[in-house]
């Protein structure tokens, strides 16, 4: 934890020194530095791009890679959509982090957290990401910044000494593994001025707008992620912070930026009349992210952020409740345990067996629930349906048990 | 790093802190690890006792664990770990938390079903742990102080990019919860403790 607040310190020290919040950019101004195939050029983007890939080496065997053959190829086809010749000269790599994050490497090498698919709700809003980082890349960002940050790296090094002698050891996930490389190249991905924001969240929505996607769903990712932060800092009676760095975000979301965000999009529409075929291509999302979907929703539920959880899944489910939500929704009370939250748990569990394609553990949750309530027999049917749908379930033997009791 | 920061202040102040490192170890008050001998020993906030054949180190005692938990490990607690925890009672997490963190360890509840007891493992491991992935494997009814009990075992992945496998003894006993957990490696030490563990489990006796 010593070196989680070190470092986010010292991101602080550096966002602090990058420039006033500034005024709205243009998207008609930003357009791009380097065009397909582009090779670095002089000394310090040759050092940076060699470290980015001895970074992207080690992310390669990381344990907590993402495989999925589907939802990579799915994730890569939103970034060709946006980048068409150019998408050849990214790598994606979606790593298992439930933090809300999105990073790009000046060699071409795209980090996408899990965190970052379970707040999409629709295709759009995560080309606005993928948009949004795709600029920082187009136009040199990280270039720009590793040479104000070089000139600041005695500071780092310094208090990256102390934290690790400290904490003894590291723990970050990727972010360790990117710092160990070269701290200056860190920190040049990690705290964009305020100003290179602006521009990549230009240069992101532009690209949402020329790839048939709705350009509204850039200040939509934004506006729920300052609710999700809203709901959390609420739900610990704590006081919600705008321009909060916590987690490492690269992304502090700022009502401003969003406010940006929805008039350029309001200014791109006007421009592309009423015959044009914006979409948010919702179904084609739930397609491609169906292999994990879950999953992804898991990691947050568990982390028992319980404000952000309850958030979440309502603006999930406003696109229709399904089995899934339920599930999840009933977990997030379940693991709150505040008082009366047992009944809101199995009220959703009722729901999430009612539902369309109910989800297996949906049964299991429901049959414990009966019993709990005294209805032994309506809970010892809801397990053994649970037991028919997933016979092979790791905690079989458990449920047989329970039966029999 | 990029730069070389050994500066003749910077080796005298290495010195300094060397030197009241060692002074604090000599006074006795800095907690050292302790020797845990072959034997009966009494664990888990005195609640429990288990027989060991072996030689164990007891690690310190964390400003986040419970005053009913404590720690051995034979090689180290990265490789090797085994955790008591006796008597949690209802309300209560298995670990030491401040209530404005946003993610909480979710509390025991002396109702809980087994998915229940699960999932608030699950958390744990993730909150605490770190744990970005965290499977289960396995989950049966056993027997842990002569009481029904869950057998969970898992495995995850920690925020050093490590593979660990976990099995967890749960037992409800008068609204407390009992736990004993090991944790190692997936490559070796994990199934190197597995047996001692095992033992240990079986032997474990309510006081």
């Amino acid at each position: 934890m010593k070196n989680l607040f070190i470092l986010t310190l010292t991101l602080a020290v550096f966002a602090a020194s990058a420039g006033s919040e500034g005024a709205r950019v243009d998207p008609a101004d930003v357009t791009p530095l380097i065009s397909a195939g582009y090779e670095p050029t002089d000394p310090d983007e040759r050092g940076m791009w060699q470290s980015s890939d001895k970074i992207e080496v080690r992310i390669k065997d990381s344990n907590l890679l993402v495989r999925d053959p589907d939802l990579n190829n799915y994730v890569f086809g939103i970034i060709e959509k946006l980048l068409g010749e150019s998408a050849k000269d990214i790598r994606l790599y979606i790593m298992r982090d439930p933090n809300f994050n999105a990073s790009m490497f000046p060699n071409g090498m795209m980090i996408v957290h899990t965190g970052l698919l379970s707040r999409m709700r629709n295709e759009a809003q995560l080309a606005a990401v993928l948009g949004h980082e795709a600029g920082h890349y187009f136009r040199l960002h990280s270039l720009t910044r590793f040479r104000d940050v070089k000139t600041k790296t005695a500071i780092m090094s310094i208090i990256s000494v102390a934290g690790g002698a400290a904490t003894g050891s590291s723990g970050n996930n990727w972010y360790d593994i990117a710092n160990a490389v070269n701290s200056a190249l860190f920190l040049s991905v990690l705290s964009y001025s305020r100003k290179q924001e602006r521009e990549a969240d230009a240069f992101g929505v532009q690209l949402l707008a020329a790839s048939g996607y709705s350009p509204h769903a850039a200040s939509n990712v934004w506006g729920q992620l300052i609710e999700e932060r809203k709901a959390s800092a609420k739900a610990r009676n704590k006081r919600y912070r705008d321009r909060s760095r916590s987690q490492f975000s690269t992304h502090p979301p700022s009502e401003s930026r969003m406010e940006d965000l929805a008039e350029a999009a309001h200014e791109l529409a006007m421009q592309a009349g009423e015959e044009a075929m914006f979409d948010n291509y919702h179904e084609q999302w739930r397609e491609g992210t169906d292999s994990m979907r879950w999953s992804l929703l898991e990691e947050q539920i568990k982390l028992n952020d319980d404000g952000a959880s309850i958030y979440l899944i309502n603006a999930l489910a406003e696109d229709g409740w399904e089995s899934g939500y339920y599930y999840y929704l009933g977990q997030a009370y379940s693991l709150r345990g505040d008082e009366g939250d047992e009944e809101l748990a199995a009220q959703a569990y009722a729901s999430a067996v009612q539902s369309e394609n109910p989800l297996p553990e949906a049964f299991r949750a429901h049959g414990y629930a009966q019993i709990k309530q005294g209805n032994s027999e309506a809970g010892r049917e809801a397990l053994s349906r649970y037991l028919t749908l997933n016979p092979d379930a790791a905690d079989a033997a458990m449920i047989r048990f329970s039966i029999d009791q | 790093m990029n730069i070389n920061i050994e500066s003749k202040t910077m080796k005298n102040a290495s010195i300094y802190c060397v030197l009241a490192l060692f002074a604090l170890i000599t006074t006795g008050c800095i907690p050292t690890y302790k020797l845990v001998s072959p034997n009966t020993q009494v664990v888990g906030g005195k609640n429990f006792s288990v027989d060991t054949s072996r030689a164990w180190n007891k690690l310190p005692k964390s400003r986040l664990d419970i005053k009913q938990e404590e720690n051995w490990t034979l090689n180290g607690p990265n490789l090797d770990i085994v955790t008591f925890i006796g008597g949690v009672e209802s309300g209560n997490a298995i670990a030491k938390q401040r209530k404005k963190n946003d993610r909480q360890i979710p509390v025991f509840k002396s109702n809980m079903s087994p998915p229940e007891l699960v999932s608030m493992m699950d958390s744990f491991y993730r909150v605490r742990v770190g744990a970005t992935v965290f499977n289960t494997t396995n989950i049966e009814p056993g027997t842990f102080l002569g009481k029904s009990a869950i057998q969970l075992d898992y495995n995850y992945i920690g925020g050093d990019d490590v593979k660990r496998r976990g099995r967890s003894m749960l037992a409800v006993i008068d609204d407390r919860l009992y736990l004993m957990t090991l944790d190692g490696t997936d490559l070796h030490y994990f199934d190197a403790a597995l047996p001692e563990f095992t033992a240990m489990v079986r032997s474990a006796t309510l006081l």
